[in-house]
């Protein structure tokens, strides 16, 4: 009732109070494209500036269509096609992975592109990796690869393994993946890894629960371009153990790492606090400071928040984060910035807020003159729709009016504009989609 | 000062979304396919139950942790009209991992499939696990956002609360089931105490497991109870043959709230009958 009342007063205001000296930009959406109609889930995109290359990542099923009928399950395969227009049209996909890797794919952990400063394609990707190690993990273990393509996508070296298939004695399963490249070239690879958990289950026949059922984030970085990465380094050790992972850097300054916590801090509380952290590291990952909340907003749950938060570092050395929050006390989207090295953050700006927000997968781009894209998945209404807004480097935001769709991705091209891709939603009385598509979206000054 | 005009106009520009209501009170109508099956399973025919709904995914670590803790509720109180379905959302085309998982985790109720996850939006969850119980009039009881205690003492008080919410309403319900079981000669073949007759005596049945024809295991609560009524062969007990209920009721429609009746008799049927 309260938040129906703030919301009436909020339009009101809106309507009457609009100072004409701030009208934001417009958000001009070109035409959906579509990509695969069939099979395709959790597209990624990553775009080469210098060449104007616009590469698209996803997972395909190799079964083909599912014709809306209640089917088996699919083996995946990672697919990566390329624009040469700047992502106005795409050719021809082809499958990246070796013939026995069962892809992993789900919205947290992708299969992932990323461009390198020379103009390199990288795709890391999850599998299905070996047998169970105990009777008591009863879940798939993932392992991940990663290859790269230096001749924009016509060939791709042999895969790497990536990530630790054992760690501290015992068999582990590195999940909820990301890939990032720093501006001055160097690859760095997140993901959350259950060691602690498969180490406590493999001692007691049992998995654990609460306090010990926690992931670890780690870090693992190539200082040769992809060719080989070094140990992966520990960044928290009580993480959740379903969401996204994200690293980001600017061109100076630290290196970030971002996921939601699972902190046991309220007392009295089972329930570990899931807030988005980011944690520092000078030294580019071979240690890390201790992780600040990018808002206390006490997000309370047991669950697994399986969503993305936005992270990225401005011209200006800026961190910005974007993220979904289901606290009780003020669920919604939320975009905060940093402009003291990750120590702190300015207060946080709703994107979306109301009295019922179910989880929302949120990605956020910059372009180079420090606008943030943030796109997101909003799941309230009948139909799931995604939500394009730019916070403005004046502070204005513009939003884009939404479309249906789920599991967006976007990145910005050196005009400022952004490419956006995301997956369909299912036709009435159909489980599932599997359509994929893309789009340009551009702003268009108003004129007062 | 420019800049935090705009920003305060844009904060309450944003914040004028459309109000949702996330005060759900009511069983909302909700129907899911039966995982392995073609076959749907509408809330609606499990009217006169308690029904406590978990939604899940195979990758949900905290889901998999309450698994355990779920069939063992959905055991004891089978009998005494708690159904317990589970709402599994992984997305994509994913039934046998799925099936795996529940042969694994030795599940013992009804598993829907909803991989578009139209769950979150009927029951206003925000992800998985979260668990949310209904008594017999569809009234909300509880809602447990993520995992929970499924043993403490706090969920055993929420669910006999549910249970005896309705006063007389499962006593009005079974004399109109003793009735029904009459009139429509279901005891002709279904003795009401443990006898063997055409098909399985209903004395003592409800809450118990049984192993079906196909070698499936299945715990006969209110959604067993109720599919073996409306859909006689989909689930033949081991030792007795399909088509021939079906053979011996042709046209014999019951409504939903017959059946409801038919079900609520035999869970109050003990051995002793």
């Amino acid at each position: 009732m309260k938040l129906t009342m703030l919301a009436l007063i909020g339009a009101y205001l809106t309507v009457t109070s609009t100072p004409a000296s701030c009208t934001p930009p417009v958000i001009v959406l070109s035409a959906p494209s579509e990509i695969s109609a069939n099979g395709a889930r959790n597209p990624t995109v990553a775009v080469d500036g210098t060449h104007g290359v616009v590469y698209l990542a996803w997972a395909q099923e190799r079964s083909g269509p599912t014709n809306n009928k209640p089917s088996a399950s699919t083996e995946l395969d990672a697919m990566l096609a390329h624009s040469d227009d700047g992502g106005e049209h795409f050719g021809a996909a082809r499958v990246i992975n070796a013939a026995q890797d069962n892809i992993i794919s789900n919205h947290v952990n992708p299969v992932h592109v990323a461009v390198g400063t020379k103009g390199q394609a990288y795709v890391l990707f999850s599998y299905a990796d070996a047998a169970l190690p105990n009777p008591a993990i009863k879940h798939q273990l993932r392992a991940m690869r990663m290859v790269r393509s230096e001749d924009g996508g016509k060939t791709f070296s042999a895969p790497i393994a990536i990530g630790d298939k054992v760690g501290n004695g015992v068999p582990t399963s590195p999940g909820m993946s990301n890939l990032f490249v720093s501006p001055d070239g160097t690859l760095y690879v997140s993901w959350l890894d259950p060691r602690s958990i498969y180490a406590y289950a493999m001692s007691h026949n049992a998995m654990p629960s609460g306090k010990l059922s926690v992931s670890q984030l780690r870090v693992a970085r190539s200082d040769d371009g992809g060719k080989s990465f070094a140990p992966s380094t520990m960044v928290e050790a009580s993480t959740c153990v379903c969401c996204g992972t994200h690293v980001a850097q600017g061109a100076s300054g630290p290196l970030y790492a971002s996921t939601r916590a699972a902190w046991y801090e309220l007392k009295g509380s089972v329930d570990a606090v899931r807030d988005i952290f980011v944690a520092s590291s000078q030294d580019r990952g071979a240690t890390w400071e201790r992780p600040v909340k990018v808002h206390d907003d006490q997000f309370k749950i047991s669950a697994c928040p399986d969503v993305n938060e936005g992270l990225q570092v401005d011209g200006q050395g800026r961190l910005h984060v974007a993220w979904y929050t289901g606290s009780d006390r003020n669920p919604g989207v939320f975009y905060a910035v940093s402009s003291d090295g990750g120590k702190s953050f300015g207060p946080p700006l709703a994107l979306l807020r109301d009295g019922w927000v179910p989880y929302a997968d949120v990605r956020l781009a910059l372009d180079q003159a420090g606008n943030a894209w943030v796109a997101f998945a909003d799941r309230r209404g009948d139909v799931d729709q995604i939500r394009l807004v730019r916070i403005n480097i004046d502070g204005s935001v513009s939003s884009a009016e939404p479309w249906p769709g789920v599991s967006p991705d976007l990145a910005t091209r050196p005009d400022g504009s952004v490419v956006l891709t995301w997956g369909g939603v299912p036709p009435d009385g159909a489980e599932e989609a599997g359509d994929i598509y893309t789009r340009i979206a551009r702003v268009v000054a108003v004129q007062p | 000062m420019k800049k935090y005009l705009c920003s305060a106009w844009v904060a309450l520009a944003l914040f004028s979304q459309v109000a949702w209501s996330d005060d759900l009170t009511q069983l909302p109508e909700y129907t899911a396919r039966r995982l392995g099956e073609t076959s749907q399973l509408d809330l609606a025919s499990l009217r006169g139950q308690v029904l406590m709904l978990n939604s899940w995914a195979t990758w949900c670590a905290p889901c998999r942790s309450e698994m355990p803790g779920l069939t063992a509720l959905a055991q004891r109180y089978a009998a005494r009209g708690l159904t317990l379905i589970g709402v599994n959302v992984d997305e994509g085309r994913a039934e046998e991992t799925v099936l795996r998982y529940v042969y694994s985790m030795d599940l013992n109720f009804t598993i829907l499939r909803d991989p578009a996850n139209h769950f979150t939006k009927k029951f206003r969850t925000l992800g998985v696990p979260e668990t949310l119980l209904f008594d017999r009039s569809g009234k909300l009881i509880h809602h447990w956002r993520g995992a929970f205690d499924t043993q403490s003492d706090e969920t055993r008080t929420l669910i006999e609360a549910a249970l005896t919410a309705d006063g007389d309403a499962p006593a009005k319900l079974t004399a109109r089931g003793r009735r029904l079981a009459r009139q429509r000669g279901c005891i002709a073949c279904h003795a009401t105490d443990s006898s063997r007759g055409d098909g399985p005596g209903w004395g003592g049945i409800a809450g118990t497991t049984t192993t079906l024809a196909d070698g499936r295991k299945v715990l006969r609560d209110a959604a067993y109870l109720t599919r073996a009524i409306t859909e006689p062969d989909a689930d033949i007990v081991a030792g007795y043959v399909p088509g021939v209920m079906a053979a011996a009721i042709p046209g014999k429609t019951l409504g939903t709230e017959d059946v409801a009746a038919l079900v609520t008799y035999i869970q109050s049927l003990g051995l002793s009958r």
